[in-house]
């Protein structure tokens, strides 16, 4: 299979993640395992999407590299450091609003500034600029109840990007929006990954999304195992519902009419 | 805008109506025949009484009395409560030390305590403000408790994935995010802080509205024991007021998320 232009210019660039030999059960069986002896490697700018069923451990897999799990065995290396918890390094943008509801879009933003030891000063210049970014300047001084559901996602995306992190961790972070929202935070995501290159999981449901924003795809089966790998030449301007990309992830999740 | 103010407007005047409706109740009963107006004095001997008492200010150095102890005991009680809520809601061992114990001394109700109060601390300030203390803790330390259990895992996440720990993640998320629930505390530990001062004065004291009520009382004068009602009535509102009114301003989010989904 061709690769993207893209593809060519990250193949040559170090590792952002790697999983090596990654184990992970909840109740610590490894007969039970949500992800088992998975090998895994994400390189430097590249945007991969996990898609899978209920229950594969697309989620689990993203919290273990954000550090929030720990695994049985094996390693999470982030940018050649091994995970041993969370930390400002990966950005994690939840599926669920995850605004502290008694700070402002500013307040909000800043929060992320203030941890990096940015000046007070400083970070309200710099916080304006990523909700900026993401276009909501009109709604800095707005608390998250005053926010739609569009809006508190992009200043989470603000937020986690105000940190710097060296990976962005997001869990089906436009799953709760509708379809016009979601398709504009999209070409948002890429308009600030043409920015900022930073190397992002990005796990959905939506096979549509994700040949929409990923240099690759991996559809995860039972046990966390890799049951497909595409690589794919976004962005994808042909109706996603006609594309090989699309076939051969809808066999892969046995769906005849996906998303 | 318009429609949300004639709501509220709505919703005042149905009030002021069920209070007029009330009062003209009472009157009638007090001057009909089965009433007796020393006994049950209508609303309107029970409100010139309380426009004498006001004027002359006998009424006034006896709410003075009674608001200084309730501030000084909701002060004394609430500090404490707030730092063992926290301690006990975030240290599971503290908690295991603590919970049986503070749960043991909650189960007891302060108006029990009033007697000991005055043996330990005499009829004095101390005993009072004491009791309030006592009486007003257990409610902040339980819900300041509930409150830092309860912190969304969410949050904590999304802090500590942007760098939050230790104390920054305790003063910065742990607490706000209690914050509802310590303010819930707050506020139903007032009308529990009033309700035991009124016992501890009852119990003895030389001012204070309790004490009003009990002198009242000894020389057959139920309308200034009356009065002394409404004193409680409307202090313990006022005092939810203001403390409403604080929490609008240090806390604008709390409560906007469920009014927001009403609307």
């Amino acid at each position: 299979m061709a690769l993207s232009p893209h593809r060519k210019h990250v193949e040559v660039e170090q590792i952002a993640i790697e999983c090596r030999n990654l184990t992970f059960a909840y109740d610590r069986t490894e007969s039970n395992a949500v992800i088992a002896d998975l090998n895994l490697t994400v390189t430097n700018g590249e945007i991969l999407c996990v898609l899978g069923a209920s229950g594969c451990g697309k989620t689990s897999l993203l919290n273990l590299v954000a550090g929030f799990l720990t695994p049985q065995h094996g390693t999470v290396v982030v940018n050649g450091v091994p995970v041993s918890g969370p930390g400002p390094d990966r950005g994690v943008v939840f599926q669920e609003y995850s605004l502290f509801p008694w700070l402002t879009a500013l307040g909000n933003v800043e929060f992320s500034l203030a941890m990096q030891g940015m000046s007070r000063k400083a970070r309200r210049q710099a916080a304006i600029a990523k909700l900026n970014l993401v276009g909501l300047e009109h709604a800095i001084d707005r608390y998250p109840f005053e926010l739609s559901g569009g809006m508190k996602q992009r200043v989470a995306i603000a937020r986690t990007l105000a940190a710097n992190p060296q990976v962005l961790l997001m869990d089906e972070p436009f799953a709760a929006l509708d379809a016009l929202t979601r398709s504009s935070l999209q070409e948002e995501l890429l308009t600030i990954y043409h920015k900022t290159k930073t190397t992002i999981i990005f796990v959905t449901h939506n096979i549509a999304e994700a040949i929409k924003l990923g240099d690759r795809l991996i559809v995860l089966g039972p046990g966390g195992k890799i049951l497909e790998s595409i690589e794919n030449g976004r962005p994808s301007r042909v109706d996603p519902a006609y594309g090989e990309s699309y076939r051969r992830l809808a066999r892969a999740l046995n769906v005849e009419d996906a998303e | 805008m318009i429609s949300q103010l004639r709501q509220k407007s709505v919703v005042a005047f149905r009030g002021f109506i069920g209070f007029v409706f009330f009062l003209c109740a009472w009157e009638a009963t007090s001057r009909s025949p089965i009433g007796n107006l020393v006994l049950f004095p209508p609303p309107s001997s029970a409100i010139q009484v309380l426009f004498d008492m006001m004027s002359s200010g006998e009424l006034t150095k006896h709410i003075v009395a009674s608001g200084r102890r309730v501030l000084l005991g909701f002060l004394a009680g609430a500090f404490p409560a707030v730092l063992l809520g926290i301690l006990t809601g975030h240290s599971s061992a503290w908690s295991s030390y603590l919970n049986p114990l503070l749960h043991t001394f909650r189960s007891i109700p302060p108006l029990a305590l009033v007697p000991f109060g005055v043996f330990w601390f005499g009829i004095g300030e101390t005993s009072k403000v004491a009791l309030v203390a006592w009486a007003v803790f257990f409610p902040i330390w339980v819900n300041t408790d509930a409150g830092i259990h309860n912190i969304s895992p969410l949050l904590t996440r999304a802090a500590a994935c942007l760098g939050a720990r230790g104390w920054r993640m305790l003063f910065l998320v742990h607490l706000p995010s209690a914050l509802p629930y310590i303010l819930t505390g707050l506020k139903v530990s007032l009308s529990v802080g009033i309700a035991t001062l009124v016992a501890a004065e009852l119990a003895g004291a030389i001012f204070g509205v309790g004490y009003l009520i009990q002198v009242s009382q000894q020389i057959f004068r139920v309308d200034v024991m009356l009065v002394g009602l409404i004193a409680l009535g409307v202090g313990n509102c006022l005092l939810i007021a203001v403390l409403n009114w604080i929490i609008a301003r240090l806390a604008p989010w709390y409560g906007a998320e469920q009014l927001s989904l009403k609307h």
